[in-house]
């Protein structure tokens, strides 16, 4: 589990730190810079992945890209901001990672040159095996040839190679991220995504659940109930459907469904192209949360994006459900109050934060709790897209 | 820490905004509680509603402190329900306070104790509506004789006992402007973001005994 980030100095976000629990939804008003924050976790990531990063491998990890001057935060130094004194061109970003640190320092080759290189200096904090080592070389150079020593001696060794393990694991957990934005045309295997990396549109949504083992596809089903008219979904491998002509030449998805009101002796399937686009964003998302060849740990920008508000509460009730079952851990924004009701708060692992900037501009997250216990004399209790709407959690504009 | 307010109108807002951000509030940490929208454009276009207050008024200050017809006080409740959430701010003007169907009585105006007494006496009237609950959690932002009084203390004169603060300010921001309305509004908006920092709203405070009180009021309960 990512436990905290602390962001400096990259684009709106002068700094700042957040602590994480599994499923993280944040809310703010339009610019207050959460879709920064995603992405500071995803350029932490390319910084990870790979050799040299350069605009256009932001650019493929869904990292909007701009000059680089611009991608390091340019506002100016005011009291509270944390700017970096030695270098104010340098993105930091520091997560914490199951109790070991991860830092990920990153200037610009050129300011001006929007495919410029970022030269990193990435590494996961070793204090804890370099005290070993230290201790294992006294051990190992000491005159005493006694068994307590040897004893100690190998203790030591397999603590190190378990740490050393420990730390692939986090690496791995990094380099995975993905930030996700879907697209209705993406999902229903139209347009052209090719340059996306992961399938952060959603163009793989057949792929996905053509790789999910036949557990997962059961789970998958048993949401059926989410859409009235859903029978049942086939992902067509060897694309045979199409000479059949029931898809045109240009839809890549091999996605098919079956409508539960058409007459079921007639095996009438249709294309994911003519499904409503609210049970294609729902299968990704589930199909996310279910499958173990998805990402443990991802983002997701506008979860709301086609979805009923209903819909949008009953579907993150189960995204919290899926994530403690499968060991995932979610980044989340939205601006769909009913996503809140989704949402309970009364468990540490399930956080909301709302994303503001604050007087000078400089994007601060604060983590919203609601005090136990806590109704009115009648004891009502208030449902927190109320509260939202209603504007007693802030979040929303205020100049109008 | 974040601090709600709920004041008579959404230009008091503005004001009262600025003097917590001279207090060292952060924007982003002041909630602006009332007047709220509380209706959609439905409701508000519907003239079977016509009738209901529906903006911030002196009696929209005083049904959102009163208990409601289940016996709730929601404003408070909804946001005092959030950790973190722990003071609010009452605004009222006393201009109209004893011409309304208050039973409200001024002190006598000669009297040099007289912002005090009033500011008191308006802090006593809240309290009775709120059946004195929320003690540790209120400040009281009781602008007398309206909130434009404070703006007023800019021109360096003293504002307290002002009849007409609301066309005395008019006068002056008038002398100076050069075109007109919309440059009055935007030497106003200057005057307000003055109040946004305790270097430059000090100067006001000689000049406004409610202001000045209401400023302490804040310093000395809210503790960072």
């Amino acid at each position: 589990m990512i436990e905290e980030i602390h962001i400096k100095n990259f684009k709106s976000i002068a700094g700042d730190t957040i602590a994480l629990g599994r499923v993280n939804v944040f809310i703010g008003e339009n610019g207050c810079g959460k879709s920064n924050i995603l992405e500071a976790v995803a350029f932490a990531s390319v910084s990870k992945k790979y050799d040299h990063v350069d605009g256009d491998i932001l650019h493929n990890n869904n990292i909007r890209v701009t000059k680089p001057i611009l991608m390091v935060n340019q506002f100016e130094e005011n009291e509270g901001n944390e700017k970096n004194q030695d270098n104010k061109n340098t993105v930091d970003i520091t997560l914490k990672i199951d109790n070991k640190i991860v830092y990920c320092t990153s200037t610009p080759s050129e300011l001006e040159y929007i495919k410029s290189y970022w030269g990193e200096n990435l590494k996961i904090s070793a204090q804890e095996n370099d005290i070993l080592e230290k201790m294992l070389f006294k051990l190992q150079n000491n005159k005493d040839d006694d068994a307590m020593n040897k004893g100690f001696a190998n203790y030591i060794v397999e603590i190190v190679k378990k740490n050393k393990e420990k730390e692939k694991n986090i690496a791995k957990n990094l380099i995975n991220y993905a930030l996700y934005t879907l697209n209705t045309q993406a999902l229903r295997g139209l347009g052209n995504f090719s340059y996306s990396q992961k399938g952060l549109f959603g163009e793989n949504l057949d792929e996905m659940i053509a790789n999910l083992t036949p557990e997962e596809t059961e789970k998958l089903k048993s949401y059926s109930y989410f859409v009235e008219w859903f029978e049942d979904f086939l992902v067509d491998g060897e694309d045979t459907l199409k000479l059949e002509g029931h898809k045109l030449n240009f839809n890549k998805s091999l996605l098919y469904f079956k409508d539960k009101f058409m007459p079921k002796d007639k095996n009438l399937v249709f294309v994911s192209e003519n499904a409503n686009e609210g049970i294609l964003h729902l299968l990704f998302y589930l199909t996310m949360m279910i499958s173990h060849k998805t990402p443990s740990f991802f983002a997701i920008d506008n979860i709301e994006s086609c979805l009923n508000p209903h819909l949008c509460r009953k579907l993150m009730t189960e995204i919290c459900k899926l994530a403690k079952e499968n060991d995932k851990q979610i980044l989340v924004t939205t601006y769909n109050p009913a996503i809140l009701d989704g949402l309970n708060l009364l468990d540490d692992e399930i956080r909301l934060f709302e994303v503001k900037r604050n007087q000078y501009g400089h994007t601060k997250t604060k983590r919203i709790k609601i005090k136990p216990n806590q109704t009115n004399e009648l004891g009502e209790k208030y449902k927190l897209s109320e509260l939202w709407t209603r504007g007693f959690l802030g979040a929303i504009s205020k100049n109008f | 820490m974040r601090v709600g307010i709920i004041a008579e109108g959404k230009s008091d807002q503005e004001v009262i905004a600025g003097i917590l951000q001279a207090c060292k509030i952060d924007k982003s940490d002041i909630i602006q509680v009332k007047p709220e929208n509380q209706t959609d454009e439905t409701d508000k276009n519907n003239p079977e509603n016509s009738n209901e207050t529906t903006i911030g008024t002196l009696q929209g200050v005083k049904k959102a402190c009163m208990k409601n017809e289940n016996g709730a006080r929601p404003y408070f409740d909804k946001f005092f329900f959030i950790d973190d959430q722990n003071y609010m701010v009452i605004h009222l003007d006393t201009a109209e306070i004893d011409q309304q169907d208050f039973d409200f009585q001024k002190p006598e105006k000669n009297n040099d104790a007289y912002p005090t007494e009033l500011r008191n006496q308006v802090i006593n009237f809240i309290n009775e509506w709120l059946e004195n609950n929320y003690a540790d959690e209120l400040l009281y932002a009781i602008a007398i004789e309206e909130i434009e009084a404070w703006i007023l203390a800019k021109f360096g004169k003293n504002t307290t006992k002002s009849a007409d603060p609301k066309r005395t300010l008019n006068h002056e921001l008038k002398k100076i402007s050069k075109n007109g309305i919309v440059n009055k509004e935007k030497e106003k908006d200057k005057i307000i973001d003055e109040m946004r920092k305790m270097k430059t709203l000090k100067p006001f405070l000689k000049n406004n005994k409610s202001l000045e009180e209401f400023v302490n009021s804040i310093t000395g309960k809210i503790k960072f």
